[in-house]
């Protein structure tokens, strides 16, 4: 309590500072918090709007509601194990061995995060669908099925498994190699060496990687709303359909909450149990492996493994940029730009609100980002913790979730904002600070902090410190965040489908609205224009980032 | 400006439920006006800390830091005018040497012209002419140390300190850096705080020296009187090398291993001390002396000799012999005599 007093009264020495924490605070709690509130609410309501806790036993009585949950999370289960040893194969050999073309594989492998995520739902189609080039062309099989959990599934794996692929490769370039050196020195076989160093130490790693790809997979919603059927149902797109279907608020509220439950347990756990737990030492450089862990033989199969994913990927993406452009998926394959023009055609508002949306969205986002995450590493003030908790509890909560408690919350007069530009920017800045705030975090957490106080004791107070010390230092990763946040804002569907309107649409909903009425090749041909704009963003971002030596150097600073 | 350090005391919490670490206490200190002050103590005994209060960095869990007559303990760092030299240097890697330099100049709004002028003049008291436009990965690792320096002068701060300056230069550079540093301190004439833990540095800087332990001042005086007037064992031991003896006192002078010593003056307790004899305190001579003794090492170091002399009544002794090249040397196993110079011997007081 003392302590916290005397943080209250340094934070006063700084108004500015003050300020800002406030202000922070109180966007967390009306963005992030009161929607989720009015959620968990909602929940415990009937359709008239007494308290009740009908939802909940119908939930308890219903097998088709029950069996929602028990899909999803098996589907979760199983996407994070298949992920999870895939991402880590990949990077184990990305990281431990040299190859030519390391570089042009690492882009295929993380192809999946910028493109939408459910256009492998869409390639998953093309690829086993009715009319599917492997089920029905190569194999000649009619009326296979690929709808319900094995449809998901694949499409799930291909979406997440790069996540985990990243996660573990930072794992794994920050376990120094010297440790296996060393045990190989005092006599250890690659095998052992593996087993007793290597793994035990990327351990808590992968049980973080996995979580997250639990969590992803949980709030996935693109994929099952294409591919699991209505004899497969799943949380996210029950919940939406109990809403857009039945209208049905506190239903689809109270499936929120359940999906709720799952996610934010599994973010508690990989947060604070685990990634507490990781030996990973952030020294700032990357060691530039030479460890002698993987033989040849072992390399040999690696590669392999490495290279047929690879060409799995080009398949996923290759069906899309080929679909868009032929006549009838599946029975004529000559070329056509029809599907292109028809999608500037009936798009080209859509085209436009995305951009426009996602250009709002995407600074303010990252500089939100970069503020917190000053606050959180350099700043000591009471209720820190909870700051913290609160900004990136978003990353947890399932996009489903978060839309229908916008819908509770800011639908009702005086603030009815639901269908407007301002709701869909706000969502997107809140639903994607954390990740801004975790490449700020990783990044300041290099600059040695008697960098900042070497400004302040030359007379800057906090803000100018930031501005003219500490932000050009985290500008790379700044942007970094930035790039992110954009391909998120373009590519998100699953909160944004419950607040688009007839004024303001994006392009996600447009290509699920075109495969759900069947027209492959329009979807296909969104796609395309989609990923095109996300990748030139991406080369512009990277244009106006500004000398990246500066980041470089102050993380050389502090190992000087 | 005078700075006074009253009472002050800094308590960290301990971070698994452990006991807390009182990492400065009870520390009471005054620093006259233009004197430069050493802190000077083994790693961990709170210099930083303390350091870092004054720079504001820190809060003094207890007691008042006064700039003057000024109470400081709640003014913000960048308020307080007392720049610092980090350990680390902390240069902005992002700036040029000259913007690095000229960063506080400019958060002042000094006008352009006087700040080329400023620049102009502290550039070159430090000798980084010509490098103002290189960047600080360009850089050595003294001439990163002259910019951090350059970038608290140029200020013209109250107070200037200086957080273990220059522990990450070499041998060589280090002594022409002391050297510069103590000339540019006397110059300006401001009062300075100077944080080490290598007691050569502290000894060849310093107006007074500070030695603390655990947090606490053990004593505080000018190089010379620390040397030959060490309070106790830990600061006769920190600072130089030293021989302690067993010995008895007596109104007369001190009985050390059956000799008699006379003192100056009366001795400040009578019966069982340690005392503390300097390796140039004890004369050794194939002739005459009190013990007969037994050369165990020579170790020649070209200005003088260092012997290892093994007394059966003192114990093992180490001995300087100053100009070696004078006189002649003892070899290992050799018998000498070995007497105590009476003047130079000092009871400690009792731990
Ligand atoms: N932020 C902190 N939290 C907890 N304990 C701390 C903190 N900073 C310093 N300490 C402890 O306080 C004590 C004094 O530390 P300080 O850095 O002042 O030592 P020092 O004399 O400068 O040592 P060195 O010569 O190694 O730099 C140490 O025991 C240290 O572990
Ligand atoms: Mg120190």
């Amino acid at each position: 309590m003392r302590k916290s007093l005397r943080e209250l009264r340094l934070l006063c020495r700084d108004p500015l500072v003050a300020f800002l924490v406030l202000s922070v605070a109180v966007a967390l709690i009306l963005f992030v918090v009161y929607p989720l509130g009015m959620v968990l609410v909602k929940s415990f309501q009937n359709v008239e709007g007494a308290f009740s806790v009908e939802n909940y036993s119908r939930f308890a009585q219903f097998k088709y509601l029950k069996s929602a949950l028990l899909n999803s999370l098996s589907v979760g289960v199983l996407t994070g194990v298949i992920g999870v040893l895939v991402g880590y194969t990949a990077a184990l050999t990305m990281v431990r061995t040299n190859l030519p073309y390391k570089r042009f594989l690492h882009l295929v492998f993380i192809l999946p995060i910028i493109a939408p995520p459910f256009t492998s739902a869409l390639s998953v189609l093309m690829l086993f669908g009715s009319n599917g080039l492997i089920t029905r062309g190569l194999l000649g099989i009619r009326n296979y099925s690929i709808y319900g959990f094995k449809g998901v599934l694949i499409s799930q794996v291909f979406t997440f498994a790069p996540v985990a692929y990243l996660t573990l490769r930072g794992v794994l370039e920050s376990l120094n190699p010297t440790l296996e050196d060393a045990a190989m020195n005092v006599g250890a076989s690659r095998w052992q060496t593996f087993w007793k160093v290597t793994f035990p130490l990327s351990l808590p790693g992968i049980a973080s990687a996995f979580l997250v790809v639990f969590i992803e997979s949980l709030a996935d919603f693109g994929n099952p709303l294409v591919l699991a059927g209505s004899r497969f149902p799943m949380l996210a797109t029950q919940a939406y359909l109990e809403i857009t279907g039945s209208f049905n608020l506190p239903l689809g509220a109270a499936l929120a909450v359940v999906l709720l439950v799952p996610s934010v347990t599994a973010f508690v756990i990989q947060r604070y149990f685990i990634q507490r737990r990781q030996y990973t030492t952030v020294t700032g450089k990357p060691v530039d492996s030479t460890s002698k862990l993987i033989g040849p033989g072992a390399k040999v199969v690696l590669h392999g493994f490495l290279v047929l994913f690879a060409l799995s990927v080009a398949l996923f993406y290759g069906v899309i940029a080929v679909g868009a452009f032929t006549k009838v998926w599946g029975y004529d394959f000559t070329f056509t730009a029809a599907h292109l023009l028809y999608a500037f055609k009936v798009g080209g508002q859509t085209i436009k609100d995305t951009l426009i949306i996602a250009v709002l969205a995407t600074p303010i986002s990252g500089i939100m980002g970069m503020l917190i995450a000053f606050m959180i590493v350099r700043l000591s003030f009471p209720g820190k913790g909870l700051l913290e908790f609160g900004s990136i509890l978003n990353f947890a909560v399932p996009g489903t979730v978060v839309g229908i408690g916008y819908i509770l919350a800011f639908n009702r007069p005086p603030v009815v904002l639901v269908g407007t530009l301002t709701i869909l920017v706000l969502n997107f800045v809140f639903r994607y600070i954390p990740v801004g705030i975790q490449s700020g975090v990783a990044v300041l957490r290099q600059i040695d902090p008697s960098i900042e106080e070497a400004a302040q004791n030359l007379g800057a107070d906090g803000v100018t410190t930031f501005r003219k010390v500490t932000l050009p230092l985290i500008a790379p990763a700044f942007f970094s965040g930035l790039v992110f946040a954009f391909v998120r804002a373009m590519t998100a569907i699953s909160a944004a489908i419950f607040l688009v309107s007839a004024n303001w649409n994006l392009l996600t909903v447009q290509i699920l609205n075109q495969v759900g009425s069947g027209r492959l090749g329009v979807a296909a041909a969104f796609s395309v224009i989609l990923v095109s704009i996300v990748l030139v963003a991406i080369g512009i971002i990277g244009k106006l980032v500004p000398g990246r030596t500066g980041g470089a150097s102050a993380i050389q600073v502090r190992e000087g | 400006m005078e700075l006074r350090i009253s009472e002050v005391s800094k308590v960290f919490p301990s971070h698994d439920g452990g006991a807390v670490v009182r990492a400065v206490d009870s520390v009471d200190l005054t620093v006259a006006d233009g004197e430069l002050v050493t802190l000077l103590g083994p790693s961990g005994c709170g210099k930083t800390t303390l350091l870092r209060m004054i720079a504001g960095f820190e809060d003094p869990s207890e007691g008042d830091l006064y700039f003057g007559d000024r109470r400081v303990n709640n003014v913000a760092p960048n308020r307080r005018n007392a720049t610092l030299v980090f350990q680390s240097y902390a240069i902005f890697p992002h700036l040029n040497v000259f913007e690095n330099i000229a960063f506080g100049l400019r958060l002042k709004g000094l006008r352009e012209g006087d700040i080329r002028s400023k620049m102009e003049k502290v550039v070159h008291m430090v000798g980084l002419g010509g490098m103002e436009t290189r960047r600080p990965s360009q850089l050595s690792g003294g001439q990163q140390q002259r910019v951090a320096l350059a970038r608290a002068i140029v200020m013209e701060p109250e107070l200037l300190l200086f957080d273990e300056p220059l522990s990450n230069l070499d041998a060589k550079l280090r002594e022409q850096m002391r050297i510069d540093i103590r000339r540019l301190q006397k110059a300006l004439g401001i009062t300075s705080v100077y944080v080490t833990h290598d007691q050569a540095e502290a000894m060849s800087i310093s107006d007074r020296v500070v030695v603390m332990k655990d947090g606490r001042i053990e004593q505080s005086g000018c190089p010379v009187e620390l040397y030959a007037r060490p309070r106790n064992r830990f600061v006769a031991d920190f600072i130089g090398k030293a021989n302690f003896l067993e010995g008895t006192a007596s109104e007369g002078g001190i009985l050390l291993g059956g000799k008699s010593y006379p003192m100056d003056t009366a001795p400040s307790e009578v019966g069982e001390v340690q005392v503390v004899a300097r390796p140039e305190a004890v004369v050794l001579s194939r002739d005459e002396g009190h013990f007969h003794c037994d050369i165990v090492r020579t170790t020649f170091l070209g200005n003088l000799v260092e012997y290892e002399v093994e007394c059966p009544n003192l114990g093992t002794l180490t001995v300087h012999q100053v100009n070696p090249m004078t006189g002649e040397l003892f070899r290992p196993g050799e018998s000498i005599q070995v007497s105590l110079r009476p003047e130079t011997l000092h009871i400690l007081e009792k731990e």
